[in-house]
């Protein structure tokens, strides 16, 4: 959705119009749940802090400033709640490594060739991803996914864009680790996978 | 350039940072060194995963509808005090009229039997104009107020709502005690307000929020 139409739906959801903020809802949701699904890797947890999220935006598009980007704000809100969620989760004592939930999830990928390298690379990835810190996992997110800036990514995690940059290379740097460990023996697969079963 | 430099410019190079003659001598090192071409391939490989893979499990089909239905329900829960504390400043204001018109004004006074407001804002107008009885009210629901909070009974929402609107400081944490308005009945209590001989009024200046 361009910045344009998104500032004028914004402008009538905070004049009243729910059929805006409708829209907004469908224009958001699908990046917003895949980005809180890989932050809490459970698909009913990830759909109540998303139906939640957009609540709380609701609720607070008084506050919102035109400054920032509205999917900016929205995955500030969404971000804050996944924190406050991993807490109390990890507080009952039932936080299970993240690595573990991710593989019992079932795969839903249907864009992706079903070959058995691809799945192997895709498995790496996500459990490299998944063993990052929550900071350096959202940087990478938002980076790579959302096309984020640094200073965007640091207006959502609350911290300097000096320190996301420093987020995304150390979770670069983990990646790195992780590949060379797990995956020198597929380059060959590898360049092949790069060329065409991604695309 | 040799790899250690190069692989040290790997995540600069994967940022699109660099230019100029550094590009040129990374791409050059890059075309013959097999090492960090795999590195590189690696990684490039990882973070397209990243970027596209669409892993996520599908959203539910009625997510917007459930959004909506709780957005709804929140602008409903937000209308109600404001109507509740706007109907309480009706009938305050009726019967404020009432009250003056009897009282200080006088049957032989010109515009002693003010009409009954047509509106609301109206209604808020002719309140404000009536500043005598207006601190004395006041007064009331703050010695009310305080009563109730010092003998640790719960505050009716009507009665905090209209010390919203009257300006008047709650102590914090006072939303929590409040009782539900169907049992209580705005007008007795506005009755039991107005007191019978006025009392001094306030020397409070105009503007500054009451406390209790």
């Amino acid at each position: 959705m361009s910045q344009m139409s998104d500032a004028a739906l914004v402008a009538r959801a905070q004049r009243g119009s729910e059929e805006a903020f409708r829209q907004l809802v469908d224009a958001y949701k699908e990046r917003l749940f895949a980005f809180v699904w890989k932050l809490l890797r459970n698909h009913h947890e990830a759909e109540d802090i998303c139906q939640s999220a957009f609540v709380k935006a609701y609720e607070s598009l008084d506050s919102y400033s035109s400054q920032y980007a509205f999917s900016t704000w929205l995955f500030t809100i969404a971000y804050r709640q996944c924190l406050n969620h991993l807490r109390k989760r990890k507080a009952t004592g039932g936080e299970l490594e993240l690595a573990q939930i991710g593989s019992s999830e079932p795969e839903a990928s249907e864009t992706l060739a079903g070959t058995e390298d691809a799945r192997r690379l895709r498995e790496v990835v996500w459990g490299a991803v998944d063993g990052l810190s929550a900071a350096q996992r959202t940087a990478v997110l938002l980076f790579y996914r959302e096309g984020k800036s640094c200073q965007e990514i640091g207006t959502i995690l609350g911290i300097p864009a000096v320190t996301v940059k420093s987020h995304l290379h150390r979770a670069r740097e983990k990646l790195r680790g992780v590949f060379e460990t797990e995956l020198t023996a597929d380059f060959a697969a590898l360049r092949r996978l790069n060329d065409s079963s991604l695309r | 350039m040799n790899c250690r430099e190069a692989q040290q410019l790997i995540d600069a190079h994967l940022d699109g940072q660099l230019s100029g003659s550094l590009r040129l001598e990374f791409e050059a090192h890059r075309l013959r060194c097999a090492r960090c071409q795999q590195t590189l391939a690696m990684m490039e490989a990882c973070l397209h995963v990243v970027a596209s893979d669409r892993c996520a499990p599908p959203l539910s089909d009625d997510f917007t509808s459930r959004v909506m239905s709780a957005v709804g329900r929140r602008r409903a829960v937000r209308r109600r005090p404001l109507l509740l504390a706007g109907g309480m400043l009706s009938a305050a204001a009726a019967v404020l009229l009432l009250a003056v018109g009897l009282r200080l004004v006088g049957p032989s006074a010109p515009g002693a039997a003010d009409p009954s407001p047509d509106s609301f804002d109206l209604a808020v107008e002719r309140v404000d104009a009536y500043e005598a009885k207006y601190a004395q009210v006041l007064m009331a629901l703050r010695a009310r107020l305080a009563e109730a909070i010092r003998d640790g009974q719960p505050v009716p929402a009507d009665m905090v709502a209209m010390a919203d609107l009257l300006n008047i400081e709650l102590p914090a944490g006072i939303d929590g005690r409040t009782l539900e308005t169907a049992a209580n009945n705005p007008l007795s209590l506005l009755f039991g307000m107005v007191p019978a001989e006025p009392p001094a009024p306030a020397k409070t200046p105009d503007g500054e929020r009451h406390s209790l």
